[in-house]
This record gives structure tokens, C-alpha cells and sequence, in this order.
């Protein structure tokens, strides 16, 4: 690790990783970090993604695809299903991605291109000189650095620091936010050409469940739930997950926990105009939203 | 009054037995008082103001807040 670059990128998920690949394709001398041990693990995500946005960014690797969508299926609360084919649906269709393998490989991509690539490595705060941003603090091992770059992309996630030091209010409102859990569930008769989404207050209120097929009777099956929804003494969003499970999937087993959060449509629209980058930030709403879109903005 | 992994009095505590490290706590907390380190939460007990949203947000329920 140098002490000076033209870029930082603060991590390495699809959005640092292609920021830091295009700053290095354009010659620019990068460093990308990346606080977890691994990148693209834990993953936090549903792993859906619309397939015209992805295409326009990166090239397709069958590596990384679990499932190629033809369309999805809505449940209301009464059990009505309607049904989207892959023209009309839009943003909710297309492929089932494998984060693991995707986030790893769009690492690589940067780091091929020239960028410096460095896990296990936190950003602790921001140098700031004359109010300008001149570089990060970081921490490797446990052992601190100094490191000064002309440019700082803070692509840290819904946890972003980031932000916060640099003098944005990053912090979210229970409203501007949906908590979600999700299990992959193994050894269960899942249609792999759909995905679905069940809707209701007493399903998952102020979001949905949702099921992504993930290949050979696998789904990643999960909850969202908006936070203002959301109390000490009320079921938590697992808790509706369980239930849900034990109906629908009674003898699947649960070979992946994942947590995660995205932020809900008022506070996406919001987040427009801030210069942050992030995958989970913005990453929202696959019934709504155009999660890559954003995220290449 | 929640307690800490070593038993003593705390204001706010974090089971990371039970905690996904998914950073929600994180991103609502108004006061910048938690931080996602890896896969564990760290809190400032001098910057907490014991709000409780982490607790009322967390999709676990790993979070413990004495208000």
C-alpha cells in the first residue's frame, strides 16, 4: 500500500469495484478496499437483477448467473396471482445472480485493470484539510495508514462512514428503510423460470416476501419490512420469514442465513443527488426499481 | 437493564450470537454511535444517546437498549 493515489475507492462492492475499474481503464492510479476479510461474503442481498441494466455495464459470465428469469408471479393477500411476462414485468425480471462470485469477479476486473485491490482493510475516518477531502485512515490488521488521494468514492453501504465524516447526514429514518432477512432453502419444488412476491400487512407489512429461484430446487426466500413498521414488542421480520416458511416450504432445509437492508422509494429519491455510491443503498425495491441503474449513475 | 457478554450493566447491548451483521442498526443510528467492523457491531457508549431505533429496527431482534 502506497501513502498517495489519484483514487480511493471505499468498498468493494459492485459499485466500488466497477468505480475503481473504470478510473483505472482511464489510467488513473487506484486503490480499492475492502473491510471484510472476503469480498462479496456475506452477502446481503436478494441477488435479482434486471438484465438490460446489467448488460449495459458488464459483460454477462454464466459463472455468476443462478437462475435466467422469464417472468414473476404477485400474490395479494387473498391468493389472487398475477402474472408479469419478462416484456411487461420490466425491472422485476432477469437473472438471480450468485454475489458471491459476482462481486469477487467485478474485484478482479478492477484489479486487472490496474486498480490496487486490499481486503481486511477499514477506512477509520477522513483527512480533511482546508474543508477539502484529501485521503482516508485506514486500518489493515490492525495497524493504521495514512493514505491521501485526490479523489475519495465512498461505496460503504447502507453503514456508510463515509458520508457521515465528510458532513453528509447519512443516517436513514425508520421510514426510509426496509430490514430484510432471507433464507436459501434447499431440496424444494421451486419453478425456476419465476420469481414471486407475496404482499399484505399480514404477510410483511410495508414491503413483501419474496422467492428467487437459485437453481436445482434452491430459492433464496425472504422478507423485507419497512422500519417505521417495526417495534420492540412487535413480530420482527424473521419472525414473519419463519412462519411463512413453515406453510409454504414445510420440508425444505435452510442452507444460508442473510441479512441485509435497502433503502425504501422515498429515501431512493432522495439519494439521487448525493455523490455516494453504494449496491445495498441502492439497491432497493426490485418491484419498482432499477437497482444497476442506479447504481452505475 | 441489559447485560454485557462478560455480565456487567450496559445501556445498550448487541447479541452477537444472534446479531447478521447487516448494518440496519448502523444506518438508522442518528448519532453515528454504531459501527459495522468486519462481521461485528461496535457501539461508543459516549456517543449513544439510547434512542432505541437500533433496537426497533433490527430484523433479529439482537439489539437490547435501556432506555
Amino acid at each position: 500500500m502506497k501513502d498517495m493515489y489519484e483514487v480511493l475507492v471505499i468498498g468493494a462492492g459492485p459499485a466500488g469495484s466497477i468505480a475503481a475499474k473504470v478510473a483505472a481503464e482511464n489510467g488513473l492510479d487506484v486503490l480499492l478496499i475492502e473491510k471484510r476479510q472476503e469480498i462479496g461474503d456475506p452477502v446481503r442481498c436478494a441477488e435479482g437483477v434486471n438484465k438490460e441494466y446489467l448488460k449495459k455495464h458488464v459483460e454477462i459470465d454464466k459463472r455468476w448467473i443462478c437462475a435466467d428469469l422469464k417472468g414473476s408471479c404477485i400474490y395479494s393477500p387473498d391468493g389472487t396471482k398475477i402474472e408479469m411476462a419478462e416484456e411487461i414485468a420490466g425491472g422485476e425480471v432477469g437473472y438471480v445472480l450468485e454475489r458471491k462470485v459476482f462481486d469477487r469477479a467485478l474485484a478482479e476486473q478492477a484489479a486487472k485493470a490496474g486498480a490496487e485491490v486490499r481486503v481486511k482493510t477499514r477506512a477509520t475516518g477522513l483527512i480533511i484539510e482546508d474543508d477539502f477531502v484529501k485521503g482516508a485512515r485506514l486500518m489493515h490488521l490492525g495497524k493504521e495508514y495514512d493514505v491521501r488521494a485526490r479523489i475519495v468514492i465512498g461505496a460503504d453501504g447502507v453503514e456508510s462512514k463515509v458520508g457521515r465524516w465528510a458532513g453528509i447526514d447519512t443516517s436513514l429514518k425508520p421510514i426510509d428503510i426496509e430490514t430484510c432477512v432471507q433464507y436459501l432453502i434447499a431440496g424444494a419444488d421451486i419453478n425456476q423460470e419465476y420469481c414471486e412476491f407475496y404482499i399484505g400487512s399480514e404477510t410483511a407489512p410495508g414491503g413483501y416476501i419474496w422467492i428467487f429461484p437459485k437453481g436445482e430446487g434452491k430459492a433464496n426466500v425472504g422478507i423485507g419490512m419497512l422500519g417505521s413498521e417495526m417495534g420492540k414488542f412487535k413480530p420482527r421480520p424473521v419472525d414473519y420469514l419463519n412462519s411463512f416458511i413453515e406453510k409454504r416450504f414445510p420440508d425444505a432445509s435452510i442452507v444460508e442465513m442473510v441479512f441485509g437492508e435497502s433503502r425504501s422509494q422515498a429515501a431512493l429519491r432522495k439519494l439521487q443527488l448525493t455523490a455516494l455510491c453504494s449496491w445495498e443503498m441502492l439497491h432497493a425495491n426490485p418491484i419498482q426499481s432499477q437497482a444497476v441503474g442506479f447504481l452505475m449513475l | 437493564m441489559p447485560l454485557n457478554i462478560t455480565g456487567e450493566l450496559v445501556s445498550i447491548n448487541i447479541n452477537r450470537y444472534k446479531c447478521g451483521y447487516c448494518g440496519a442498526c448502523v444506518g438508522v443510528c442518528p448519532k453515528g454511535a454504531l459501527e459495522l467492523v468486519e462481521t461485528w457491531v461496535e457501539v461508543d457508549e459516549n456517543t449513544c444517546i439510547t434512542c432505541g431505533i437500533c433496537d426497533r429496527i433490527c430484523p433479529v431482534g439482537a439489539i437490547e437498549v435501556m432506555k
